[in-house]
């Protein structure tokens, strides 16, 4: 089973929710995919062993093989390139590139337009007391962690495991990525306008993409009307709540995970992922 | 010297500035010398989803403008005019008149 962890706005509190529920199994995976800033090693406290970074190919363009032909230029979807004839200049703009290849591929002319590697983040595993515990950091100034996002998914995600991923905020592409191959998707909301406005975003990507969900209610103060009036009549079910406490707050600046501040929380976590299992 | 504007319609030299360089409805090339327009056409990457500006871009430079008249290019297009050494003159509103006045004032 794989559980996506997501929630539309930031800061309320997908990496506090995950890393309980990964920590409240017996066994599991866990993937920070948040990789703008992962932070779920603050609660899990992995020992990591490896670092490796993620490289991607670029175009590099020699102007004195070019020909400045622009069949590179014309077939790039994303216009990283813009070729110069009457200057005999190439340029080249990293931030718009998808690493697609295109540009290598039509390029008629001989080691003129060859591809280089770049090295957009890192990806470090490691192992916690549930099982393997992996993320992706992406390099401050990178434009989009889809790459590294897709990359993680695609070499380390073992499909025999259980794998709980605290996904990134928002409601763009990286979401998206990081619950292609979820089983099922965690919403964790606040009750504020921001979390329901933000939530009711995500529930769009949520039923596109067409996978199962529920909601966890954060801060949960018994004034959470609007988001559970929404939701009702979407049809997706309130899983988990998580009240609102000082207790809990405290607990959560000291770097100590919900599960090990609340008592019995563990067991209803537990009991969570067996009733999402069986459907 | 030749000019690129970018322009909201197409309505000779009373066309007005667009507010977008790279997005522009319509360019303009305008002989800045004999003050006369030498083509108009519409933008046809208007609607590309990324490096519009680049684009936009490459085209002023292929047609042989040193000028650039209009809405601030962003800092790709910037590169390119940077490279082919193309001025560039900010102004967001008026009509084509209007800004070429102003830079022949300036």
């Amino acid at each position: 089973m794989k559980i996506a962890v997501i929630s539309g706005k930031g800061g309320t509190g997908k990496t506090y929710f995950s890393t309980s529920l990964a920590m409240s199994l017996e066994e599991a995976d866990f993937f920070d995919l948040d990789v703008e800033e992962p932070n779920g090693y603050i609660f899990i406290k992995p020992v990591i062993s490896d670092e490796v970074q993620y490289i991607l190919p670029v175009p590099e363009i020699d102007e004195d093989r070019c020909t400045f032909c622009n069949k590179c230029a014309e077939s790039c979807a994303y216009n990283a390139l813009s070729i110069l004839p009457q200057l005999q200049k190439a340029l080249f703009f990293p931030e718009l590139c998808h690493s697609c290849g295109v540009c290598s591929f039509v390029c008629p002319v001989d080691e003129a337009l060859i591809e280089v590697d770049k090295d957009i983040g890192v990806i470090r595993r490691g192992k916690f007391s549930r099982g393997n515990f992996i993320e992706g950091k992406l390099n401050i100034g990178e434009p989009s962690g889809v790459p590294l996002i897709s990359g993680i998914m695609k070499d380390h995600l073992n499909t025999e495991r259980t794998v709980i991923i605290d996904s990134p905020p928002g409601t763009s592409c990286p979401v998206v990525e990081s619950i292609k191959k979820a089983d099922y998707v965690i919403i964790v909301t606040e009750p504020t306008p921001f979390g329901l406005s933000d939530m009711k975003l995500v529930i769009e990507i949520v039923k596109d993409l067409g996978k199962r969900t529920g909601v966890v209610i954060n801060k949960d103060r018994g004034d959470s009307k609007d988001t559970e009036e929404f939701l009702r009549k979407c049809g997706i079910p309130v899983i988990f709540r998580i009240p609102y406490s000082l207790e809990i707050q405290k607990s959560y600046s000291k770097g100590i995970p919900l599960i090990d501040t609340v008592p019995g929380i563990g067991k209803k976590l537990k009991r969570l992922y067996e009733d999402i299992s069986n459907g | 010297m030749k000019a690129f504007i970018a322009i909201s319609e197409d309505n000779g030299t009373e066309s007005k500035i667009d507010t977008r360089f790279g997005r522009g409805n319509y360019f303009m090339v305008y002989d800045m010398e004999n003050d006369s327009i030498i083509n108009v056409e519409e933008n046809r990457f208007k609607n590309e989803g990324h490096g519009v500006g680049i684009k936009t871009a490459g085209i002023a430079v292929e047609k042989g403008c040193t000028l650039v008249i209009g809405a601030q290019p962003g800092p790709k297009a910037e590169q390119v005019f940077k490279e082919g050494s193309v001025e560039i003159f900010v102004i967001t509103d008026g009509t084509v008149n209007d800004a070429v006045r102003k830079y022949k004032e300036k």
